[in-house]
């Protein structure tokens, strides 16, 4: 008895240890990373977070006591301009600091003088200079003035006279900039049609670029429900309007670069001369983050996910675009094809560290930030790491990939995370024939065009190489396969006889299943683990050209529960409806049906898979075909399954289908809301006993 | 033979428990009453000399209980808060009553929930409810809290050249902390001041140390609060704490012309604080000082995190700090300076020179694995990913141009790939083996290995509660966490790590440093033992248990091997070999005009100390050139071999650990800090001047050492 229980209990320890193994297996294990305390980062192709050094590092911080001018009171924009000084509009102060370009007290301008009475200048909000003539935006006052050098007002840009610009519409500038010609764009708050223009006299012109509404799904379903409402059941709906931009600025060849706060879409935008985008964006690994400015990743923090909020933009002579996050006191710099370079800043009492970071500004290779809280103007120059990015970026950008090449290697000693760097090695050695090399490289950079390109290339030299011995070996093949049928006969199938009858004839045969009661659940089970493993397959296996997914990250249980969930609901689903409609099938002809009309799906799916490794990106429409005709073929065997064994007309057979569907897409949506609901009781009696237990 | 009786032994063992307990009842001390055999003194108001010692005499005013150290040689006085305000001082009195008090109080009233501040001066002196003791060489007073109906003792003696201020334990009595807590209590906060019209500077210990001049124009800016050794990691925080450095080595060091004082939070700094103002704010002083938590309080979130409809609550701890505060100032009335101070500073925190009279030169990391995650046919797992073999160390170690280089080789340990808290070292063959590591200890290095028997991921010696409150909410082990870069906010992905219960520390170090004397290494080095701070109180546990536990199981390690400790708490360094990642700037706090390398002063030429790392800095030519200027020895994090297994890793921070990138780096920099070396001779640091781009460093032994930022180059003189 001792040795009955010994052995029970070495078997159930051998049970519990091989399923937490497998448990193990099946879950995914991050250990924890180091808490080194560098504040770079940059995205992965994952849009997952990862340390980065730092491109640039403060340089100085400027405060106002110490400079002869006094503290800064709630600064809130800064100018570069063309004279080499630096204009601060220090709002609170009811003056515009000019310091040099070594950041030296040069002069203010706290008076300015209006048909020849002097009056004390009132919050300035916004700066520019050009020409010679500056410009004020005072937002209060609700005008833009344009000023010599010295203060004495030469006009200003006031309230339009205009259809669009209807009484009901407040005119609040914030922001103006001028371009080569004088032309003046000024920003109005609320004012969601672009920026005004006016002649440099003050003469209203037009309305310039407004930003487009995005086409989202919400959008799209009002849009047609629109088409067949009345007009005033129109008017009770909401009207989705673009929205203002949060800044701007103009670079030396008139492109005007704006940034929107609150959006997803379209935060940066360059336009032309007619108010059109004309930005490169980067398309990234996932779609979903391609276009995207600001932070790929978001959390809820009490309640409230974390964002960005971009107020200002500021773009260098190199087309580098700066943009200023002030919700996280960060900027982002993107070289001119939209491709993140750094972030760096923050929001924090220590360091140099904002409060509420208000304006940027770029000064050659330096950043100037602007904080209103702090008072401070803090400068940023770029690292060594930032200089060499920098560099390498513009060879790159120039086609100068070869030359670029080097710098990209010194950038990987500093930098093993950055992406773009293995995008330019790619590019490199796919320009000096290493194919394979681009390849590895092009993979690490999650370049799938040009990992496509390089293989294509590979691909022609290792056939050429190769052809003659590949057809050698396929004749040898085939004439093994027709000696070994003809002396042999081997008795073994691909598939047996019924499986076979079911692909091709699969009324007759299910007919004959049916009534000679042949359905077994062996089948069933056989081809849901094929299913599964093709799963698995299309997820891990699928060749890096054509495979989006995260091979390290994913859980099989879930894929594993997914299919057993979707096929045990779409069959009882389907039982239920066609017991309601009067179909004949019974669950396990229902079920053993479904299985066999998957099989094509699945070898497709495989003939897919192995398929991907040997095409390039061009070519994937073969995959395409291949997955469609396996779609095709599953859904006809399916229509004839359910055909048969319910006794339906073809109509009938494929309403229950659709039918079916429709009830497994309820089941899963009740599923998801009965999940829901209960975390909400657990959440309300924790919240209660918290309560309790604290109080 | 009579039968094993077991009623009769159960009635054996049963009496003399009873009789034990009647004894330790009976034996229970009563609290000692610390006014016990003290004789009061008259409340007059006038200066009494309390104490002589060391050429300092103290006097003390009982009326108004301000007191003065008195030079005996120069005359000079330094008093321990104003003694009046000028007419034309805009200081409201409030301010100016609280600014002579000795003691202020922070309160919290359990019923209405709200905090107040009170001090000694308002509620006790001006109210006459306070006693004055005479000590042997000092003094002690007892000041009553009426209302509030608490008692606190402040006590100060003069003793080896040093004034003592003591809140000596126990001394703290509530009578109903149910109507009022006493939360936490500043200790002379004026003691360390300067007006701001005068010149001079207090040094905070942030960083490597950190200037707030007395004429500081930011008036405006963030008082300077911070808590000593970091914050409690048993804390749960969702959003990474983000305050610079940590305060590892506390002291507070003031000049004021030719006067100069350091005062050092010798006992009670575990719940200490430093804080600090500058003049201007509320009155006319630059002051600093330190407060102590009497009390441990945390912010509760009841609710939901997740929605707005969380609100928060205060808990506190129901242990309260019984030990003793005591803060030492010691003076220097004539030739004041900071690298004196300094030096000062130096014989605290190292009593004898190096016990190994070891000399650092150069301490690099050489990382040997990596946990890679990969799949398998869909299923994810983790696979040990070799980044420096046992062969690339060897070729390392014989570097001819890295000759006499320290060692310390990190994620060699099977500890380490597991995360467990195993005691005994055990190298992952794959990576190191014993032979190997024996080859690479006979080359001229010394060798070190890193471990952790703090921090651990699966294991059930955990601390796991917070309060006593939280124990049946939290229940599970509470711990470290990761934070995203982007967010600061809990990277959910990657496990916490647990905390080791405080009462296993020492087990755990003892055995480590057992097994680690049959390697062939010279001692073992962490990156978590010497800097840690949490409360265990799930074991009754608080911070000075933690920190005791944690400084009785390095000093019992110390005797046995040697020891390499990053950033490590004051108690910890004189126990050490050498000491790294000693930081060369400061947190840039908003209140203070610069950093001050206060910390490479007071280390000086009593162990070797180095920067962080070189190759990992944003600009490693510029940490390499501070490392020269500040007595440093060089810091470098490598991998010997491909790196590309680090992406996406733990150790994705390492992106620029390359050494074959780093190479020609590392062995001109070491040759260059040679040649420094051989002309300061390891001498300390007496004088740092930064001017724009360049700075000017001078060694005891007259060497000046400049270096230039901007062209980054270097030059020695004398």
């Amino acid at each position: 008895m001792l040795k009955t229980k010994l052995s029970s209990v070495s078997r159930f320890f051998k049970v519990v240890c091989s399923s937490l193994i497998i448990l193990c297996l099946l879950s995914t294990t991050v250990f924890a990373a180091s808490d080194l305390s560098y504040d770079g980062y940059n995205y992965d192709a994952y849009g997952v977070s990862t340390p980065a050094p730092e491109g640039y590092e403060p340089l100085l911080q400027i405060r106002g006591e110490e400079l002869p001018c006094g503290s800064f009171n709630a600064p809130e924009d800064i100018f570069y301009a063309k004279d080499e000084k630096i204009y601060i509009a220090d709002t609170g102060n009811n003056r515009i600091v000019v310091l040099n370009k070594n950041y030296g007290y040069e002069r203010q301008i706290d008076t300015i003088v209006i048909d020849g009475k002097p009056e004390a200048l009132e919050k300035p909000n916004g700066v520019y200079v050009a020409n010679d003539n500056l410009y004020i935006v005072q937002s209060e006052k609700q005008r833009v003035l344009r000023c010599s050098l010295s203060g004495e007002v030469l006009s200003q840009f006031l309230r339009p006279v205009s259809d669009i610009f209807n009484d009901e519409m407040t005119y609040t500038p914030i922001k103006v900039l001028v371009n080569n010609s004088g032309t003046v764009y000024v920003l109005v708050k609320n004012f969601v049609y672009g920026a005004l223009t006016y002649s440099p006299e003050g003469e209203f012109l037009n309305y310039y670029g407004s930003n487009k509404v995005s086409a989202t799904l919400e959008v799209l379903l009002d849009y047609f429900w629109k088409q067949i409402m009345s007009k005033e059941q129109i008017d009770q709906m909401k009207r989705y309007v673009p929205t203002e931009y949060a800044n701007f600025c103009i670079d030396d060849d008139n492109f005007i670069y704006t940034v929107t706060k609150g959006v997803t879409a379209n935060q940066v935008c360059r336009l032309n001369t007619l108010g059109e985008n004309v930005l490169t964006v980067y398309e990234r690994n996932i779609s979903g983050h391609t276009g995207k400015f600001g932070d790929l990743e978001r959390q809820k923090m009490d309640g409230i996910w974390t964002t960005n909020t971009f107020v200002d933009i500021a773009v260098d002579s190199d087309g580098f675009i700066n943009i200023l996050d002030q919700e996280n006191g960060r900027i982002f710099q993107f070289d001119p094809e939209s491709r993140l370079m750094h972030i760096f800043g923050g929001n924090a009492n220590v360091g140099y560290g904002f409060a509420k970071a208000t304006s940027l500004e770029v000064i050659g290779d330096e950043i100037l930030v602007v904080d209103s809280v702090k008072n401070t103007l803090t400068v940023f120059s770029p690292t060594e790491y930032g200089v060499l990015v920098k560099n390498a970026v513009m060879l790159y950008n120039d086609g100068f990939y070869t030359e670029a090449a080097t710098a990209w290697e010194e950038i990987i000693t500093r930098n093993r995370n950055f992406e773009l760097a293995y995008d330019g090695l790619g590019k490199a050695a796919f320009e000096a024939g290493e194919y394979q090399k681009a390849m590895k490289y092009y993979k690490l950079a999650f370049s799938r065009d040009g990992y496509s390109d390089a293989f294509k290339e590979y691909r022609a030299d290792l056939l050429r190489v190769s052809i003659p011995y590949i057809a050698t070996a396929l004749i040898v093949i085939v004439l093994a396969i027709a000696i070994i049928r003809l002396k042999f006969k081997p008795k073994f199938k691909i598939m047996d006889t019924t499986t076979m009858q079911v692909l091709f004839h699969p009324s007759d045969t299910l007919f004959e299943m049916k009534y000679h009661k042949r359905f077994s659940t062996k089948v069933v089970l056989v081809v849901l683990l094929f299913m599964f493993i093709s799963l698995i397959c299309t997820r891990q296996l699928t060749a890096f050209t054509f495979n989006y997914n995260n091979i390290e990250e994913g859980n099989m249980l879930v894929v594993l529960f997914a299919l057993l969930f979707v096929f045990v609901a779409f069959c009882t689903v389907n039982w239920c409806i066609t017991s309601l409609l009067d179909g004949k099938g019974k669950f396990k002809e229902i079920a053993c049906s479904t299985a066999y009309a998957l099989i094509p799906y699945v070898a497709c799916s495989y003939l897919s898979v192995m398929l991907s490794y040997f095409i390039t990106i061009d070519e994937g429409m073969f995959m395409s075909i291949i997955t469609a005709v396996g779609f095709l073929w599953s859904g006809i065997l399916l229509i004839s399954a359910f055909k048969t064994i319910h006794e339906y007309s073809f109509t009938k057979s494929v309403l229950s289908i659709i039918i079916t569907v429709l009830g497994v897409i309820m089941l899963i949506f009740l599923c998801v809301l009965l999940v829901g609901l209960l975390e909400q009781i657990v959440s309300f009696f924790a919240t209660i006993y918290n309560e309790i237990m604290y109080r | 033979m009579k039968k094993f009786n077991i009623k009769s032994v159960f009635a054996l063992v049963l009496c003399l428990a009873i009789v034990l307990s009647i004894n330790v009842y009976g034996a229970t001390e009563k609290p000692v009453d610390v006014t016990s055999g003290l004789s009061v003194i008259q409340k007059t108001d006038e200066y009494k000399l309390m104490g002589e010692d060391s050429g300092l005499k103290l006097f003390l005013n009982p009326k108004t209980t301000n007191f003065y150290v008195e030079d005996v040689k120069t005359g000079e006085k330094t008093y321990a808060f104003p003694e009046s305000f000028p007419k034309e001082d805009e200081t409201a009195l409030a301010q100016q009553i609280e600014m002579q008090a000795a003691l202020v109080f922070t309160l919290w009233d359990p019923v209405k929930k709200t905090e107040s501040r009170k001090n000694s001066n308002a509620v006790c002196v001006k109210q006459g409810n306070y006693t004055v003791y005479s000590k042997e060489n000092g003094f002690l007073i007892k000041y009553v809290l009426k209302s509030q109906k608490i008692e606190i003792c402040l006590s100060v003696i003069l003793e080896n050249g040093k004034l003592y201020c003591s809140i000596p334990a126990n001394s703290i009595k509530e009578e109903a902390p149910e109507a009022t807590m006493l939360l936490r209590v500043a200790v002379l906060p004026f003691m360390i001041k300067g007006e701001a019209n005068t010149d001079g500077m207090i040094i905070l210990p942030d960083g490597s140390g950190e200037v707030l001049d007395f004429g500081t124009t930011r008036k405006n800016a963030n008082v300077y609060f911070k808590h000593i050794y970091g914050r409690d990691l048993s804390a749960t925080l969702s959003v990474e704490d983000k305050t610079g450095y940590d305060i590892n080595c506390p002291y507070l060091a003031v000049i004021n012309g030719d006067n100069g004082i350091l005062a050092i939070p010798e006992k009670g700094a575990a719940v200490g604080y430093v804080n600090a103002n500058p003049a201007g704010k509320s009155n006319n002083f630059a002051n600093a000082y330190f407060s102590y938590d009497y009390r441990a309080g945390d912010i509760a979130i009841i609710g939901d995190k997740q929605t707005m409809a969380s609100q928060s609550t205060r808990v506190f701890s129901e242990d309260v700090y019984e030990g003793d505060i005591t803060v030492s100032y010691s003076f220097m009335f004539e030739a004041a300076s900071m690298p004196a101070l300094a030096k000062l500073y130096g014989e605290y925190l190292v009593p004898e020179k190096s016990q190994k009279g070891e000399s650092h030169s150069a301490i690099i990391d050489i990382f040997g694995f990596v946990n890679e995650p990969k799949s398998f046919f869909g299923f994810p797992y983790t696979a040990v990913s070799v980044i420096s073999s046992g062969e690339d160390i060897l070729s390392f170690a014989k570097n001819e141009k890295l000759k006499g280089v320290t060692i310390n080789l990190k994620n060699v340990t099977k500890e380490q790939q597991k995360g467990t808290l195993d005691t005994k070292i055990k190298l992952i063959s794959k990576v190191i083996s014993k032979s190997q590591l024996k080859a690479v200890s006979a080359n001229d290095v010394n060798l070190y290995v890193d471990v952790d028997p703090i921090t651990f991921s699966k294991n059930t010696f955990a601390v796991n509660s917070f309060f006593t409150a939280s124990k049946t909410i939290y229940g599970a082990p509470i711990g470290l966490y990761d934070y995203r870069e982007s967010t600061h906010m809990v990277n959910k992905k990657v496990a916490k790590k647990l905390l080791l219960k405080y009462t296993k520390i020492d087990s755990v170090v003892g055995k480590l440093t057992a097994s680690s004397n049959k390697l062939d290494i010279d001692g073992l080095s962490s990156e978590t033992l010497g800097s840690m701070s949490y409360h265990d109180h799930s074991n009754g546990g608080t911070l000075a248990d933690t920190h005791a536990a944690i400084e009785a199981a390095i000093a019992s390690a110390s005797k046995k091997t040697g020891l390499l400790l990053s950033s490590p708490n004051d108690y910890a360094i004189k126990y050490c070999s050498a000491i790294t990642d000693i930081p060369i700037e400061s947190s840039n706090d908003d209140l203070c005009s610069g950093s001050y390398p206060f910390l490479q002063m007071a280390l000086g030429d009593r162990i070797s100390y180095s920067t962080e790392s070189i190759n990992l800095y944003r600009s490693p030519e510029t940490m390499f050139l501070k490392a020269l200027a500040t007595g440093s020895a060089l810091r470098y994090n490598f991998i010997l071999s491909d790196t590309e297994p680090i992406i996406g890793t733990e150790l994705n921070y390492l992106y620029s650990a390359d050494f074959a990138s780093f190479k020609e780096m590392t062995e001109r920099q070491y040759s260059a800090w040679h040649q420094v070396n051989a002309k300061t001779k390891g001498s300390a640091l007496v004088g740092y001047t930064e001017n724009e781009n360049t700075i000017v460093a001078e060694f005891a032994n007259g060497t000046v050492v400049t270096v230039d930022l901007g062209s980054k180059s270097y030059s020695v003189a004398g």
